[in-house]
């Protein structure tokens, strides 16, 4: 495993919508680099033949009736929104 | 006795009996929160007039002759991260600091049906990520047993204004021990439920494998009571199964004669504080006196848990975090060039360290020629963690453990070194990568008057047998 390094900082801040400054950058990748080295010791671990966990609830397919309901409150979501015009949410151009 | 340092049953017959009124029992709590919270900073938005209406709604039930319910008319505050319709609910962090949530959670829905009444909104870490409450972009919460020490975390908040009688009870969130390590550092009970016992829908999700839902309050009757009205499936959480609620606050009156209590050797190791672990082994002799029988087990797993959970909890944080994009709701960043300056600055300027660096591990995590790595193999380290559990449950009914290596730490003095703070949780997180129940009881304290818990870990939906156990314990320790 190799160590972070403050490019990989940079593109993961960017894959994760978070701007970072320079000295962000530095500060980050050390807390980083240490918490890694630390999770890395799971790679000595023999997980041959072990199924994952992916949820531990153990429910499978829990589902509905496929049934219209009607949200009754949804002025109050879009009142929710930083800025709002005739009943939507509005934010920069998408495309 | 001041009515806000009665327990919910005491406030109960006092309601019952008109000894005094649901008005004067919230006053009571206000009146403590105006004189104690400027220190203590446990409450983020305070209702006065609110939980004062709520009051007044069963004092003129009671006057009407009406019969009222356990919980009704019993002030209680709520962590944060918990959406009641007209709250701000800001999971102390600026990016939701004016959100007002336009519904309840299922689990206010159902204690504002049972009558509550709610003073307000608590601290916690930012989004629950921290040990301590000290990422709370509201700041600290202090310890009311010392000024100078943290709550814990991440529900310091309800722990502390529990302990500091701010209200009778109060709700979290346990992900990783959230409930159990404040209620051990403030001396208050509090309950790490099974995953899926209690609904999660409305509660800010930060781990959605991991998160569980749970009371904090004086006594252990007092957690049974809160349980069985908070737990049960829920439609709107597809996680809790349906699997029927236990008379909890009757059940826990029974002795624990012949109860096989585990006591895990990995849990006993160097780097406990000496004192912790004499009040754990004086906890031990004291269930052996109640009738128990003591069983040494292992745990073979436990060294990994740390670095299991933090993988896990990360990807999933960097997932469950990603919807807080100043779009629909809470803090957008003014005057950005485009959508993605807009993401960009919203969540650099409303997140704070804690959780950019838990997403940026997340991120990590989960890219492409990582993942096998990283997500995938702690999914199956967690299996061998649950499988321990298993194992040692074919032999015993409860596990016995300290909850922290610690008593309450001084404010600063690991939030400095994010890892230092996350090897805190050595005792706790195997719990909930495994799913199961674990409740904190107050079981001495220190030279230093800091209070110590213990924790009682149970198997997937057996509540009852380890509230019976801690009931049991409590009422030993109060004859002391």
């Amino acid at each position: 495993m190799k160590s972070i390094t403050p490019e990989e900082v940079k593109k993961i801040a960017n894959l994760a919508r978070l701007k970072v400054t320079d000295q962000e950058v530095e500060k980050f990748t050390g807390q980083l680099a240490s918490i890694f080295g630390y999770i890395n010791q799971l790679q000595e671990v023999d997980t041959k033949n072990i199924q994952p966990i992916k949820q531990i609830s153990g429910l499978v397919n829990v589902v509905r009736e496929d049934v219209v309901n009607q949200y009754e409150p949804q002025a109050g979501l879009v009142d929710c929104a930083p800025e709002k015009d005739g009943g939507y949410v509005k934010t920069k151009n998408v495309l | 006795m001041n009515l806000n340092e009665l327990t919910i049953t005491q406030s109960h017959l006092g309601l019952k009996n008109k000894e005094f009124s649901a008005t004067e029992l919230t006053q009571a709590c206000l009146g403590r929160i105006k004189q104690f919270d400027k220190i203590l900073n446990a409450y983020i938005n305070v209702y006065e007039n609110e939980s004062l209406a709520q009051a007044k709604k069963v004092d003129e039930k009671i006057a009407g002759g009406q019969e009222i319910g356990v919980l009704e008319g019993v002030p209680c505050s709520l962590k944060d991260v918990f959406c009641m319709e007209g709250t701000k609910s800001t999971a102390a962090s600026k990016i939701l600091e004016n959100y007002v949530a336009p519904f309840d959670a299922t689990t206010v829905k159902k204690l504002k049906d049972q009558g509550m009444v709610m003073l307000g909104k608590v601290n916690t870490d930012e989004f629950t990520m921290g040990a301590s409450t000290e990422t709370s972009y509201f700041g600290v919460t202090k310890n009311p047993w010392d000024i100078e020490r943290v709550a814990g975390g991440s529900s310091g908040g309800s722990a502390a204004s529990v302990a500091g009688n701010e209200c009778v009870y109060s709700l979290g969130t346990d992900t990783g021990g959230s409930i159990r390590q404040p209620a051990s550092f403030c001396g208050v009970v509090g309950l790490k439920v099974s995953y899926g016992r209690v609904s999660r829908y409305g509660v800010m999700s930060m781990a959605s494998s991991l998160d569980t839902i749970g009371p904090l309050t004086k006594t252990v009757e007092d957690v049974a009571i809160v349980l069985e009205h908070i737990a049960g499936r829920d439609a709107y959480d597809s996680t809790t199964p349906n699997i029927p609620v236990d008379n909890y606050s009757e059940l826990i009156k029974y002795n624990i004669k012949g109860l096989k209590i585990g006591i895990p050797k990995e849990y006993f190791i160097d780097g406990i504080d000496p004192e912790v672990k004499k009040i754990t082994e004086d906890a031990i002799k004291k269930f052996q006196e109640l009738g128990a029988e003591i069983v040494e087990i292992s745990l073979p797993n436990t060294k990994h848990a740390i670095a299991v959970y933090y993988i896990l909890a990360s990807s999933e944080i960097s997932s469950n975090i990603s919807r807080y994009d100043g779009v629909r709701y809470g803090y957008r960043s003014a005057d950005s060039a485009d959508l993605l300056q807009q993401y960009l600055t919203t969540r650099a300027e409303g997140l704070g360290d804690e959780v950019k660096r838990r997403i940026m591990i997340g991120a990590y995590c989960l890219s492409a020629g990582y993942v096998d790595a990283y997500y995938n193999q702690a999914q199956k380290v967690r299996t061998l963690i649950k499988q321990d559990f298993d194992k040692v449950f074919e032999k015993v009914d409860v596990i016995l453990t300290p909850v922290s290596p610690t008593p309450a730490f001084k404010i600063g003095e690991k939030n400095q070194d994010p890892l230092k703070m996350y090897l805190a949780d050595i005792f706790t997180v195997s719990t909930n990568l495994a799913g199961i129940p674990g409740l904190a009881v107050p079981a001495g304290f220190t030279s230093e008057k800091l209070p110590v818990g213990i924790q009682l870990l149970g198997k997937m939906f057996d509540e009852k047998t380890i509230l019976r156990a801690g009931w049991n314990f409590e009422q030993a320790m109060i004859v002391n």
